[in-house]
């Protein structure tokens, strides 16, 4: 009985440990595989600019925007672990959250500062948000 | 012996106890997730100056702009971010062995790839400093347009993080030589690399939204 108990507190402290392992931890092959994919797409960022970018400017930024989430997001599951199961889920739900506040702050201000910027009057030999 | 107690179970010759008479270490563990949580309140302030360069990185108010230094050069120097580029990423790499090393309990190795990480960041640092004393020499300072006081407010905000880590990493190696790697100096070995990990996050913004599309514009 007492030995029961006693295994059913190992796994316990197992479960506990292997929540921990979820942040800040991982395997050497994983840290590999996230250098080497970190390292693939900041070449291709700074290979893109150098080349002159494809097509107009806007299309260049957008598949630069892409580049630089797909470089966090490799960051965050091969580098920092960030999974579903770590810390009781906490981890997952407190990063979706900030994402969310992120996306909210950045759209907004860029979408209402823009508006706000084609409604001045430009002064003039000044550029604006657009180049212009 | 008398006592003024009114607690019916506190025996005569025994002051009564109220609190803990001896704090138990914390477990620490909730400390991971809540550095979690901090590092997710500089993933918003690190937003709030993200917003203000989306606004204000293309008024250059007639002076220095990423391509034009206004002296004959480009502001941004691309060859020294690549660089910096690279060197954040080899230290986050570094600091990932250093974690792989202290998981197994080996002190040496663990702080030889601890010191490499501080090593790079130093290295990091050095090539911020010289690129922005270069700026300042040529007048583009953050009093010269918006762009370049959101720009360089942006960057010291980064390389204060890299500091700050330089500094942290330094602390914990003289813990570690001192009490080893016991379970106290373990948990701040995984926060550091949880945020020298973010530092790294934070860096990979910076050179796409704020350098490569700089000279794009």
């Amino acid at each position: 009985m007492s030995n029961d108990s006693h295994a059913g507190h190992a796994d316990a402290h197992a479960q506990e440990h292997a929540d921990v392992d979820g942040l800040g931890y991982g395997s050497l092959q994983s840290y590999q595989v996230g250098l080497g994919l970190a390292a693939l797409l900041s070449a291709l960022a700074f290979g893109l600019v150098a080349i002159g970018g494809i097509g107009s400017i806007q299309a260049t930024a957008i598949v630069l925007l892409a580049i630089a989430i797909a470089r966090v997001v490799v960051h965050l599951v091969y580098f920092l672990r960030v999974k579903s199961s770590a810390e009781g889920g906490w981890t997952m739900v407190t990063t979706v959250f900030t994402l969310m506040v992120v996306v909210i702050a950045m759209v907004g201000s860029i979408w209402i500062m823009l508006h706000q910027e084609i409604n001045m009057m430009p002064a003039p030999g000044t550029e604006t948000f657009r180049g212009q | 012996m008398t006592t003024t107690t009114t607690l019916s179970h506190a025996k005569d010759g025994e002051a009564p106890v109220f609190y803990l008479t001896e704090e138990h270490d914390h477990d620490g563990h909730s400390t991971v997730i809540g550095f979690w949580i901090f590092l997710m309140s500089d993933v918003l302030l690190f937003c709030g100056l993200f917003a203000i360069y989306a606004w204000l990185g293309g008024h250059y108010a007639n002076g220095p702009s990423p391509l034009d230094d206004g002296h004959g050069g480009q502001l941004f120097h691309l060859p020294v971010v690549a660089v910096n580029t690279v060197i954040m990423l080899a230290s986050s790499f570094i600091c990932a062995l250093a974690m792989v090393e202290t998981r197994k309990g080996n002190v040496g190795p663990a702080l030889k790839w601890f010191g490499l990480t501080a090593l790079f960041g130093v290295a990091f640092l050095y090539n911020q400093v010289t690129e922005y004393g270069h700026m300042a020499e040529i007048g583009a300072t953050y009093q010269t347009s918006a762009f370049l006081s959101c720009f360089i407010t942006l960057i010291i905000a980064h390389s204060f993080h890299v500091l700050t880590g330089i500094v942290w990493v330094a602390i914990l190696a003289v813990q570690v030589l001192q009490h080893g790697l016991n379970p106290a100096n373990e948990r701040r070995a995984v926060c550091f690399s949880m945020f020298w990990n973010f530092i790294d996050i934070t860096w990979v913004c910076v050179f796409i939204f704020v350098y490569l599309m700089g000279v794009l514009r």
